[in-house]
């Protein structure tokens, strides 16, 4: 009763305390998703994909793509591009029945770039419209830009075409087949983007899902005088060259994770130490109130939990704070600096976790305050 | 017929050090207090009222001495027990009151049944009962800033009336009050200590509050200076 009341109450004391644990919060949501977002992200989307086939920029640079393991993916065949030095593979999201096509504007004009024969966007795929409303929570929650192409595309269909970044929110274009003509409508084309730490702008993967497996050969000749033809920088890299690649990434890898644990120990060390801090600041300002219970009869445990209430609840309004937070920043680190991060499900949990906890242990620990001050100087 | 003395201080001593100078806040007190009493505790700021206010009531540990309570000295409690004893057994009323700024009149009287064990029920109604006997039923959801300081007073009251306080100390608990407030408050004291066998221990400077005592002691310099009985003086 008394931490809610307090809340309650006194509400604008409390709004500037979430707001600085929302801080505290975002900053290590940043942090942990620019680290996992790097590390980890490429191997956990890669194997998510259910692409037959990928087509990449050449890169000499593979061993920078940190953990790069195509090995449990179900990509075939890889064309890599040297331009790009990193590459990120978008998930279609659990339930959707088509591929999910992830880009950006400034990507995709890249790629025209590489074909200027082709002098209109054009792909042979459709949206309909739930794919569109998927898209849409695509564009607003996990990429600032992003397009969704679907594999029963016809000639003549319109596609959506967004791009935040100009506010030109989506745009609808005009199939007009130039590019399905040269790659087979039985495909469904995955065009991802390397929003994640690239500052060259273009395509790093285009992943080809076949609908027939006998096409692969096909499909491979086709791709390799189409893109040849289009974007002379692709390559082809064999996926069993990739998994020696693998291999060595995985060593790689390793020592990433090592780093990245180290990483964490002493960011996990100075958010326990700011969040402590401002439960004890917050509890100076209400040291009357708790020396009063004292006084009264409560125990020093029965004031820590009313402290560890007030951290959850403060906890909890932060960590909504803080997610809110999180897409800003992330939108101007996209926008300003073209490096974006993505807040995943396990580092929302595991940030949103560690904020509650750290609440409420701060609210805690705080306690201490009350053997420090004489219980008659807490009264007057 | 001599009531027996529930609260016994003896050879309380209490210094601390000012301006390099040892002060003695409490220089070897001996004091009995028996139940349905109003004490009134006087002298000079600086006398030490508040020191053996405090060391009586559990908050502030002696140098050296006693203060038995039903037998058993509480500064030989543990730090639980002590709170038990605060708990179960006083009430305290300052000066302004200080009352949780975040708790409605009733809620402040709840809080301290619940942490008693009375179910919630219980003590809403105990709590509603006792405020709107001290003329605050019609103030029960009001926060401590939107009473007066009488009413906040009388708030305390009434949490040391519904809990069963047996020993209620009160630190200058008039001084921010008019007279028509004082002469409520102490009447409330007043009938405290004799309907519910209370002690009531109360340092004041308010010559408003002394013609109610029961027994006036006068302290200077950590010293008890006189202990005048005002009921037996009433009688010769």
């Amino acid at each position: 009763m008394i931490a809610t009341a307090s809340l309650r109450v006194d509400w604008r004391r409390f709004v500037a305390i979430i707001g600085i644990l929302a801080m505290s919060g975002v900053l290590f949501m940043m942090k942990a998703s620019a680290i996992l977002n790097q590390v980890d992200g490429n191997v956990w989307l890669a194997n998510d994909s259910r692409a037959d086939l990928i087509v990449k920029y050449q890169s000499d640079n593979l061993s920078k793509v940190f953990n790069w393991d195509f090995s449990e993916s179900d990509t075939d065949i890889f064309y890599t591009h040297p331009n790009i030095e990193q590459v990120q593979i978008v998930p279609k999201p659990s339930g959707a029945e088509y591929r999910l096509v992830s880009g950006s504007v400034a990507e995709y004009v890249h790629l025209l770039a590489f074909a200027p024969q082709q002098n209109s966007l054009s792909l042979p795929y459709s949206v309909s419209k739930s794919e569109r409303a998927a898209l849409e929570m695509h564009k607003t929650f996990l990429a600032p830009k992003s397009f969704v192409i679907a594999h029963d595309a016809q000639i003549g269909d319109e596609f959506i075409f967004v791009d935040n970044q100009d506010d030109s929110v989506e745009e609808a274009w005009t199939l007009v087949g130039e590019f399905s003509t040269e790659v087979t409508p039985d495909w469904t084309v995955l065009i991802t983007s390397p929003h994640s730490l690239s500052s060259t702008p273009g395509y790093s993967l285009i992943a080809i899902a076949l609908k027939d497996d006998s096409l692969q050969e096909q499909t491979m000749a086709e791709l390799n005088t189409l893109l040849t033809r289009y974007a002379k920088p692709f390559t082809v890299v064999k996926r069993a060259d990739l998994r020696v690649e693998a291999r060595k990434k995985a060593l790689l890898s390793r020592t990433m994770q090592v780093f990245v644990i180290n990483a964490i120990v002493p960011l996990a060390i100075f958010n326990l130490v700011t969040i402590v801090l401002i439960m004890r600041a917050n509890l100076f300002s209400q040291i009357r109130e708790f020396g009063t219970l004292h006084a009264l009869g409560f125990t020093k445990f029965d004031l820590a939990k009313i402290a560890m209430e007030q951290g959850l609840w403060l906890g909890a309004g932060a960590i909504v704070l803080s997610t809110g937070l999180f897409y800003v920043v992330a939108f101007i680190w996209q926008q300003f600096f073209g490096f974006s991060v993505q807040l995943s499900a396990l580092i929302f949990f595991a940030s949103a976790i560690q904020i509650m906890f750290l609440a409420i242990l701060g609210g805690a620990l705080s306690i201490g305050i009350l053997k420090k001050v004489e219980l008659t100087s807490l009264l007057r | 017929m001599n009531k027996k003395a529930t609260l016994i201080v003896e050879k309380l001593n209490k210094s601390y050090i000012s301006r390099n100078e040892q002060v003695m806040a409490m220089d070897n007190i001996h004091l009995e207090l028996t139940p349905s009493s109003f004490n009134i505790l006087t002298g000079p700021s600086g006398a030490g009222k508040s020191s053996l206010l405090s060391s009586l009531g559990g908050l502030l540990p002696p140098d050296s001495g006693n203060v038995c309570f039903e037998g058993k000295n509480i500064w030989d409690l543990s730090a639980k027990q002590l709170c038990q004893h605060r708990l179960n057994n006083c009430s305290y009323i300052f000066q302004d009151a200080n009352l949780h700024p975040c708790l409605t009149a009733i809620e402040q009287v709840i809080i301290l049944l619940r942490k008693k064990g009375v179910s919630k029920q219980d003590a809403k109604l105990i709590a509603e009962q006792q405020l709107t006997e001290i003329g605050l039923g019609n103030k029960l959801n009001l926060l401590p800033n939107q009473l007066s300081g009488g009413e906040k007073q009388r708030v305390t009251i009434a949490r040391a009336i519904a809990s069963s306080a047996k020993l209620i100390f009160a630190d200058e608990p008039t001084s921010s009050l008019d007279s028509k407030n004082t002469e409520h408050v102490v009447e409330l004291l007043l009938n405290t200590a004799l309907k519910h066998d209370a002690i009531i221990f109360c340092a004041t400077h308010d010559e408003r509050v002394l013609a109610h005592a029961h027994r006036i002691l006068h302290m200077e310099s950590g010293k008890i200076q006189s202990d005048t009985n005002t009921l037996e003086q009433d009688k010769l």
